[in-house]
């Protein structure tokens, strides 16, 4: 007996055109190296960084330098992600239906890691703030650290999936590339 | 329990001159899964594995195994060192009449 889950349901307009764009070759040689993916990821924490830090900004100081730099942060993070998402194929943005086994498995190792690094940031934020309330500081003191602390708990809940699939992506070789013959590799290649 | 599945995916699917584009779209999966299995990166599921020897018209352990393939060549000729095909092909004339050849 079989039972049907989302996984087996039939791929939408919708869901084929995000797979065509996520597996876009254009933007393929611009991430192909380990290096380049590791710097575009390192390129988006530091975005992702100038941004909280002019989010924060602009809701601690009557300023107009935070939210300025916050625009310009977002303008720089949003092909950042895309690069991201290029890179990993979709991974994160893509309805399981489109992915295959290895991918859904794939997607459950970086969300168990993101998981796991998460929580312990959590669990240090928390105990930073009971240290804090033990050193008897007030609730008004702790007004923007707690905003700030907030804001990245959440950022990194969001994101760091996605930087972890980003870092775990391996380099392809030449004749991967789609719909190109390749030479056969030596016979029975062992697995990992 | 070894989780080590060897293939010999790529020179199949070389032979048979089929891209792993098109591999991979016959048996429901990406390019790249067909690339990592072929790497030895990933072990596909039994469902994968039957699916890709039902492409290739293939019984399954033909493409996939838990012991390392020998190579296609001393399969077929009897050349290699290994000693269960020394012994089936000591001498040429037993590997004459592997290939089904006939020589002077």
């Amino acid at each position: 007996m079989s039972t049907s889950t989302h996984a087996d349901a039939q791929p939408t307009r919708y869901d084929k055109w995000l797979l065509k764009t996520m597996n876009d070759a254009r933007a393929r040689r611009l991430h192909a190296t380990r290096g380049a993916r590791r710097r575009i990821v390192v390129a988006h924490v530091v975005t992702t960084a100038v941004g909280l830090a002019g989010m924060v900004g602009a809701y601690a100081w009557a300023s107009p330098w935070p939210l300025a730099a916050l625009l310009i942060a977002l303008l720089v993070w949003v092909p950042l992600t895309g690069f991201l998402n290029s890179m990993t194929r979709g991974l994160l943005e893509l309805r399981a239906r489109v992915l295959d086994e290895r991918q859904r498995a794939e997607r459950g190792e970086v969300h168990a890691r993101a998981y796991r690094v998460n929580s312990w940031v959590m669990t240090a934020a928390l105990l930073g703030f009971y240290i804090a309330w033990l050193a008897e500081m007030s609730l008004a003191d702790l007004a923007v650290p707690l905003a700030a602390t907030g804001l990245a708990v959440l950022t990194l809940h969001r994101l760091l999936p996605l930087w972890i699939a980003a870092l775990r992506v391996q380099d392809e070789p030449e004749d991967d590339e789609v719909g190109e013959m390749d030479e056969a590799h030596e016979a029975g290649a062992p697995s990992a | 329990m070894s989780e080590h599945v060897h293939n010999r995916l790529a020179v199949v699917r070389a032979e048979r001159k089929v891209s792993r584009q098109a591999l991979a779209e016959a048996v429901g999966a990406h390019y790249q899964t067909i690339g990592y299995i072929e790497r030895g990166q990933y072990n596909p599921s039994l469902d994968l594995a039957l699916r890709i020897a039902a492409h290739f018209r293939l019984p399954v352990e033909a493409l996939f195994s838990l012991e390392p393939f020998r190579p296609l060549t001393d399969e077929v000729y009897g050349t290699g060192s290994d000693p269960e095909a020394s012994a089936a092909a000591p001498t040429t004339g037993t590997t004459t009449r592997t290939t089904g050849r006939t020589t002077a």
